[in-house]
């Protein structure tokens, strides 16, 4: 399944960030340039407005007792911003004309304090005769007037070249981010493509090597990758392991059948050879033993096979234990004579939990087999004794169980030495009866792991064999 | 603004420019008009259908004007033009004035100063086209305001009483000559009246803006019972029938019309430093007619217009891609359109520098 590139995600989420890096730059380069073609034209405007300054006499409150004599720089260096208008005025205390331009928007009120108190000019912007303008305010002190009242000195100017000045700030910003921006991009591309290269040495290895060939990775890969690389290489490791317990299983399957196919071959030649038909029909019933105990054997391989497939298909729903079990009962314990005695009397009514049935059924089938093949009371020393099998199923004591299903017999049981061999395929234990294939207890084993549960095999009081499954309740939510 | 200088003007003109000689045969109406000045208004109807009218409000002599106007319909027929005249500041007066709103399409002014404080306070529109590109960056402003012509301001002298060698080649000569104590100019020198005379203003500003000496130089030229006048014609017609000796600051179109039509008067471009004034047209904000402004704006910078003001007109054009004729060498300074020309507008300002020169006139009757 292939979900878009490494490559473009990461050129994605860089472009999207430098994009957003860019707006910000931009917003900020913007009031950046704004507040610095201020400050330079402002100097200007100071400039003018300090030179008007000094030809300003006066010492009254009303305009007629106030002079100025607007000096031609004044107004001339403004043209420093070739395309900008100005406007001037000069109130007197009484807040009169003195001079200039009668109707200049005045100053917000707390400006006017600071200019009043700090005696520097204050700067503010406004619209006036239909184009936004900067304007200047100073106050001039009345001479020798005890009150301390002002003149105020107003120049202004429209903002075309600060604007200019401005947008030029601005587009050299904005270029030299936009550049920026596309370096680091470039860069990033090409990164990312050195830093995919080891990647594509993978890609190339793996495409090349035989598929019979699980060795570990040779390439060499940065850091980065080398945890991925590992849990490749352990992922082979273990493929081959399994490949070889495979080869293994099947070399021991075709032994273990060469095994009843001889002798099924000479009890056939043997019967053939007979003439007493006595002799012979011992001879077919040898025959027909034989090919029983070679069909169990697959039977059981099947199974095997059919329980690994359906363990990997993780197929589990809600399945009552105890009609499982009676099932198996039914499937496993024949009919005919001999029969064994098998009991199963639950007290509870039903035991729900999350399984796959038909494993489920398979692996109590192979206990409760078991049992009748090794559950015969030795000291009966009779071929014809039955099993005796007890079965009984209640919740289980140990914690994060559900159930507890137990299968005694009175069997021999097994050494404690031998149990952990029980469960290996093939295995079979030492004074195994004839007819096992050695494959049931490795089946139960299976199935129990793949729900999650656990197996014991305990000695049983007086004599005999305990088959302890736990199993959990739900394990849907436990194995997902 | 009497009608009887006017007459002369009308004369004069009438005298000097053959170009405007051919096109008042055509309108018999012309010199009534410039008699009349604003009572009757120049009127050029649309020799065929009218498409569109154009007014313009001048403070530019009518025969300087005409010729343009002439070829400029011819172009275009359909156009019907009417150009009144008014003085400088009676024309800043209604272009300023809320009251008359809507009235014209254009403005020509040769008063630098009041034509920049209209376009200052947002009285006027702008406009960009390659024409206004070609001028030079001192004769624009904003793309609201344009200089058209190209006009030094120079001294003229009686070429009967001077030769090139002994007239005043600089202001402080000029000085000397009207302090010399055996007064050999006095009661024979004139310039503009700078209360009544919006060019006299501007060259008077500008010379005290850029001379030292320039109070000095009009207390002596008050000294010596200077005349005044409205118009530098006067002062032309004084040195030709030899009242006058100088005239100081008068535009050198005017004279270089009179010395080709023959005239007795010399002409000096001061040494030191020689203002050079452009009359400028804008177009208002409330202009009726814009787009037709706007043409006409366009046809009187381009090459072909400002080839009929140097031929037609004899005034120098402010393009120096047409050919100006004889080219004026010497320390010219062409006053730059820009914020410093408000300046001698502000009231206090003007007040202080008319009273200044008031104060330096003799007592009536001197």
């Amino acid at each position: 399944m292939v979900r878009g590139t490494i490559h473009g995600r990461l050129l994605a989420y860089l472009g999207l960030l430098f994009f957003c890096a860019m707006v910000l730059l931009a917003l900020a380069a913007q009031a950046y340039a704004r507040k610095a073609a201020d400050l330079s034209f402002d100097r200007l405007l100071t400039a003018s407005v300090l030179a008007m300054g000094e030809t300003v006499n006066g010492s009254g409150q009303r305009p007629a007792d106030w002079d100025m004599d607007l000096p031609y720089a004044a107004l001339d260096m403004l043209a420093m911003a070739p395309d900008d208008r100005v406007f001037y005025s000069l109130h007197s205390p009484s807040g009169e004309l003195v001079t200039g331009y009668a109707d200049l928007p005045e100053a917000p009120a707390p400006l006017r304090n600071k200019a009043a108190q700090e005696g520097t000019p204050v700067f503010f912007d406004a619209v006036y005769r239909g184009e936004e303008t900067r304007f200047a305010l100073a106050g001039h002190w009345a001479a020798g007037t005890p009150d301390r009242s002002r003149a105020w000195l107003q120049v202004g100017q429209t903002r075309r070249a600060r604007d200019e000045l401005a947008a030029e700030i601005t587009g050299t910003a904005m270029l030299t981010i936009a550049l920026l921006t596309i370096a680091a991009l470039a860069l990033c591309w090409w990164s990312v493509r050195r830093g995919l290269a080891p990647m594509g040495r993978l890609e190339r290895e793996l495409a090349a090597r035989d598929a019979s060939n699980l060795q570990p990775i040779a390439t060499a890969v940065p850091a980065e990758m080398a945890q991925s690389v590992g849990a490749l290489n352990r992922f082979m490791t273990r493929l081959a392991a399994n490949l070889d317990t495979l080869r293994l299983f099947i070399a021991e399957a075709a032994h273990q059948m060469r095994t009843p196919l001889a002798a099924l071959r000479a009890q056939a030649q043997m019967a053939l050879d007979e003439t007493d038909p006595a002799e012979q029909r011992r001879g077919l019933l040898a025959v027909e033993r034989n090919a029983a105990q070679l069909t169990r054997l697959l039977n059981q391989l099947l199974a095997d096979a059919s329980v690994d497939h359906r363990g990997t298909l993780q197929r589990f729903g809600p399945v009552d234990l105890v009609r499982t079990v009676r099932e198996a009962l039914h499937e496993a314990v024949p009919r005919a004579d001999p029969r064994p005695r098998v009991f199963f009397e639950p007290d509870i009514i039903s035991a729900p939990l999350q399984a796959d049935a038909l494993m489920l059924r398979e692996a109590v089938k192979n206990i409760v087999d078991n049992a009748m093949r090794h559950g015969v009371r030795r000291g009966a020393g009779r071929q014809d004794a039955v099993a005796e099998i007890e079965l009984s199923l209640r919740p289980s004591a140990h914690p994060g169980f559900a159930w507890c299903l137990r299968v005694a017999d009175r069997g021999p049981g097994i050494a404690a030495d031998d149990i952990p061999q029980v469960f290996d395929r093939f295995a079979q234990g030492r004074d195994a009866a004839a007819g096992g294939a050695g494959l049931g207890m490795a089946i139960v084993r299976k199935v129990v792991d793949r729900h999650g549960g656990r197996i014991a095999l305990l000695p049983r009081e007086a004599g005999g064999l305990v088959v302890q499954l736990d199993l959990p309740g739900g394990l849907v939510e436990a194995a997902r | 603004m009497n009608s009887n200088r006017r007459a002369v003007i009308g004369a004069a003109a009438l005298a000097w420019f053959p170009g405007f000689r051919a096109s008042a045969q055509v309108s018999p109406a012309m010199p009534a008009a410039t008699v009349a000045g604003m009572a009757n208004p120049l009127l050029l109807p649309a020799s065929t259908t009218q498409t569109s009218a154009l007014n313009i409000i001048g403070a530019t002599d009518l025969p300087v004007f005409a010729p343009m106007l002439r070829d400029y319909q011819r172009q275009h027929p359909g156009v019907a033009i009417r150009y009144e005249e008014f003085s400088t500041q009676a024309l800043y007066q209604r272009a300023a004035s809320p009251a008359s709103p809507g009235e014209s399409d254009l403005l020509v002014s040769s008063s630098m100063d009041l034509q920049m404080q209209l376009v200052n306070d947002g009285h006027a529109q702008g406009h960009r086209s390659e024409h206004t590109a070609a001028l030079p960056a001192w004769a624009r402003w904003r793309d609201e305001i344009f200089g058209f012509s190209y006009e030094p301001m120079v001294m003229a002298y009686d070429t009967r009483r001077f030769t090139a060698a002994t007239a005043p080649a600089t202001r402080r000569q000029l000085l000397q000559m009207l302090r010399d104590p055996a007064r050999p100019l006095d009661g024979r020198v004139g310039s503009y009246d700078l209360a009544g005379s919006g060019i006299g203003y501007l060259a008077a500003t500008q010379d005290a803006r850029y001379d030292d000496n320039a109070g000095a130089l009009m207390a002596a030229l008050a000294a010596n019972h200077a005349r005044w006048v409205m118009h530098a014609g006067m002062l032309l017609d004084d040195i030709e029938r030899g009242r006058m000796a100088v005239a100081y600051n008068v535009p050198g179109s005017y004279v270089q019309g009179r010395i080709t039509a023959g005239a007795p008067i010399g002409m000096v471009l001061p040494h030191d430093y020689t203002l050079v004034i452009s009359r400028t047209a804008l177009i208002p904000r409330d202009a009726p007619n814009a787009p037709e402004a706007k043409r006409f704006l366009d046809y009187l910078l381009s090459p072909r217009g400002q080839g009929v003001l140097a031929h037609e007109s004899r005034i120098l054009p402010i393009r120096a891609d047409v050919d100006r004729g004889a080219h004026p060498v010497g320390a010219l300074r062409p006053i730059a359109l820009g914020p410093g020309l408000l300046v001698y507008q502000d009231r206090l300002k003007r007040a202080r520098f008319l009273e200044a020169w008031r104060a330096s006139m003799p007592a009536r009757g001197g």
